[in-house]
């Protein structure tokens, strides 16, 4: 108890001192805590993206939508499978699409940005039922009408009802805005499908999104279909597809961020020796003092081990509580595997304020270990010579 | 007068300085009573914080024994010695040395955290001493809102508080003005006479060495007797 507030007593009387090496500390676990939170909440986006029972259909060897070239012929076979399901109205519940990539400029300020579209049919929604339309309504099959996502809508001022969007020189009016639970879909403007293919002179669509009876069937369905030498494509469950995609972003903000707390790291841990030190030989003939009153080694080496944990914690606190600023903050970025436009949020758990003040305490016990090892070594006789001789 | 508290057998305190042996204390051996109030006295550099500093358990003869509370001090761990201190001494510094951190009753009360009191009688502890040495009213002072003196009275106190066999004080009086260095060997005269504590000052004043029941002189590392 008195030993704990002796520690916090000496890093207030530093107090000037505490605060810069506690904010190095806290930096680096706000750095540290900030990259989980990002990593998270971009596999959270990614991994709602699509839905188990569904099996999106590339062309063999594409990675993406963007690179895949399914003709009309073939998908007709494709759809008519039985593990496909059919529909109240006896329609399939298969949905051709195109998907673009497209830089638009925005109204606003004239900055350009990635559109992702999605050339699209009223089928889609029956394949993705927990796509909701919020505002609106969905386009007429066979008009220039298109429904965006609610980030696009978030980001783009010209995203709006009634609102016309400018892109293949065609003007294309706002008539819905969609959720679609925090996933990809959020970030892409979906329309007609004819129109778009029309538009942007494609013959071929881009990609088939099958609703499977029992999502169980699907290794076996994907085994068949990848096997069958007419079709040439490749079968992927449409969650894995999209988490895939994300997956180089995601290690790239991994190794990044990691990087970056390993910099920062080194910096703060050296500062906060530096500091610990410094606060070890101002505090030598007091050390003298405690050893000659009764205390041993071990007390001065506990002394000084706590402060530099309480240090670090406070450090630990201080980033968490910055952390915790971001959280709910939505950043857009470009996804590099395919270039569109992502917008995903940070995200702040429990277990990452657990992390980063776990990780807080780690750097206190590096900083530490050796001032308060110098500390406990001290001879009595030497530290109380200190002053007097 | 008791049994000796402090006995010492053939000490001797040797540096290497130089590369040259220099013997500060040489085969020194005596017996303090219990209860006896001691002033040694002797010139700057004559060894007297080297002697007392063994007595309080701080430093190590180069050879000889010694033995304080009953416990042969040359043959304890550094831990043993640690603890052997806590229980049996309390030393008084030239320079005071409180925790400037820590406010009056808080230093008084470091010595205490390393008892089994629990905390309603630590502090009961620490009020006694601190009214004992005239402090009641500075218990929440941190040092530097205390006069010499006073940081001088905290830190008998703090030498008291856990009641121990002996008092060891190195020039308590020497960064002191006369009044406030007379109100501390009052203290510690008082504290001999009322409760019986055996104290061995290290002073080179003679006024204040005066206060003490017997002054012994050291001289090049040798203690004269008195005339
Ligand atoms: N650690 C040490 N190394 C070398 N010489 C020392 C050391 N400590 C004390 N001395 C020497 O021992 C002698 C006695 O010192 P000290 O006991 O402090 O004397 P006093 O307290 O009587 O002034 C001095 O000459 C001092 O320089
Ligand atoms: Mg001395």
């Amino acid at each position: 108890m008195l030993w704990s507030v002796y520690s916090l007593r000496n890093l207030w009387a530093r107090r000037v001192t505490t605060l810069l090496t506690l904010s190095g500390l806290g930096l680096v676990v706000f750095v540290f805590v900030a990259i989980l939170m990002l990593a998270h909440g971009l596999e959270q986006t990614m991994g709602r993206t699509g839905d188990p029972s569904n099996a999106i259909l590339l062309s063999k060897g594409a990675l993406s939508e963007i690179e895949s070239s399914l003709s009309r012929d073939q998908t007709g076979v494709l759809a008519a499978q039985p593990e496909v399901v059919t529909l109240a109205d006896h329609q399939v519940a298969a949905v051709r699409e195109i998907a673009l990539q497209l830089t638009l400029r925005k109204r606003e300020r004239g900055s350009l940005a990635s559109l992702s579209v999605r050339g699209s049919s009223p089928v889609a929604f029956a394949v993705r039922p927990r796509l909701r339309i919020v505002q609106g309504r969905a386009w007429q099959p066979g008009t220039t009408e298109v429904i965006v996502g609610s980030q696009v809508a978030r980001q783009f001022p010209e995203a709006r009802l009634a609102e016309t969007l400018r892109f293949g020189r065609r003007e294309w009016t706002v008539v819905g805005i969609f959720e679609a639970e925090g996933s990809g879909f959020d970030s892409e403007v979906w329309g007609d499908v004819d129109q778009m293919m029309t538009t942007f002179h494609r013959t071929a669509f881009s990609s088939m999104t099958l609703r499977l009876a029992d999502p169980e069937v699907l290794p076996a369905f994907k085994a068949r279909l990848e096997r069958d030498p007419r079709f040439k494509v490749s079968v992927k469950r449409e969650p894995e597809y999209y988490e895939g995609k994300a997956e180089g972003l995601a290690r790239l903000i991994r190794v990044t961020g990691l990087f970056l707390t390993v910099v920062f790291s080194v910096g703060a841990i050296l500062g906060a020796t530096m500091t610990m030190s410094a606060s070890v030989a101002h505090r030598t003939t007091e050390i003298g003092t405690l050893r000659t009153l009764g205390f041993t080694r071990g007390h001065i080496l506990q002394a000084f081990m706590l402060e530099s944990i309480l240090l670090s914690l406070a450090g630990g606190l201080l980033g968490v509580a910055g952390a915790a600023l971001l959280n709910r903050v939505t950043i857009s970025t470009v996804n590099w595997d395919t270039g569109a436009e992502l917008a995903f949020g940070f995200h702040l758990t429990p277990g990452m304020v657990g992390e980063g003040l776990l990780f807080a305490v780690f750097m206190g016990l590096i900083c530490g270990l050796v001032p308060a090892a110098r500390a406990a070594r001290i001879e009595i006789v030497h530290a109380l010579g200190e002053r007097t001789a | 007068m008791g049994d000796p508290v402090v006995s010492l057998h053939n000490v001797t305190k040797t540096y290497i300085r130089g590369g040259t042996e220099v013997s500060v204390i040489r085969d020194l051996s005596f017996v303090i009573p219990a209860g006896t109030f001691l002033a040694i006295m002797g010139p700057s550099g004559s060894g007297k914080s080297t002697l007392l500093n063994v007595m309080a358990g701080i430093d190590r003869p180069t050879s000889g024994s010694v033995v304080v509370a009953g416990t042969r001090l040359d043959q304890l761990s550094e831990g043993e010695m640690a603890r052997w201190r806590a229980r049996h001494i309390g030393y008084v510094f030239q320079t005071y040395n409180l925790i400037p951190v820590l406010t009056a009753a808080e230093n008084v009360e470091l010595p205490l955290a390393l008892t089994h009191l629990t905390r309603r009688e630590r502090a009961e502890h620490v009020k006694t001493a601190l009214r004992l040495v005239g402090l009641g009213d500075r218990m929440d002072h941190y040092p530097r809102q205390l006069s010499g003196g006073q940081e001088q009275r905290v830190g008998v106190a703090r030498a008291i508080v856990s009641d121990p066999t002996m008092i060891l004080a190195d020039e308590p009086t020497g960064n002191l003005d006369r009044e406030s260095a007379d109100d501390i060997l009052t203290l510690l005269a008082r504290l001999n006479r009322e409760l019986g504590k055996t104290i061995v000052m290290v002073t080179h004043d003679p006024r204040a060495a005066e206060r003490a029941q017997m002054i012994r002189h050291l001289e090049k590392g040798l203690l004269e007797m008195p005339p």
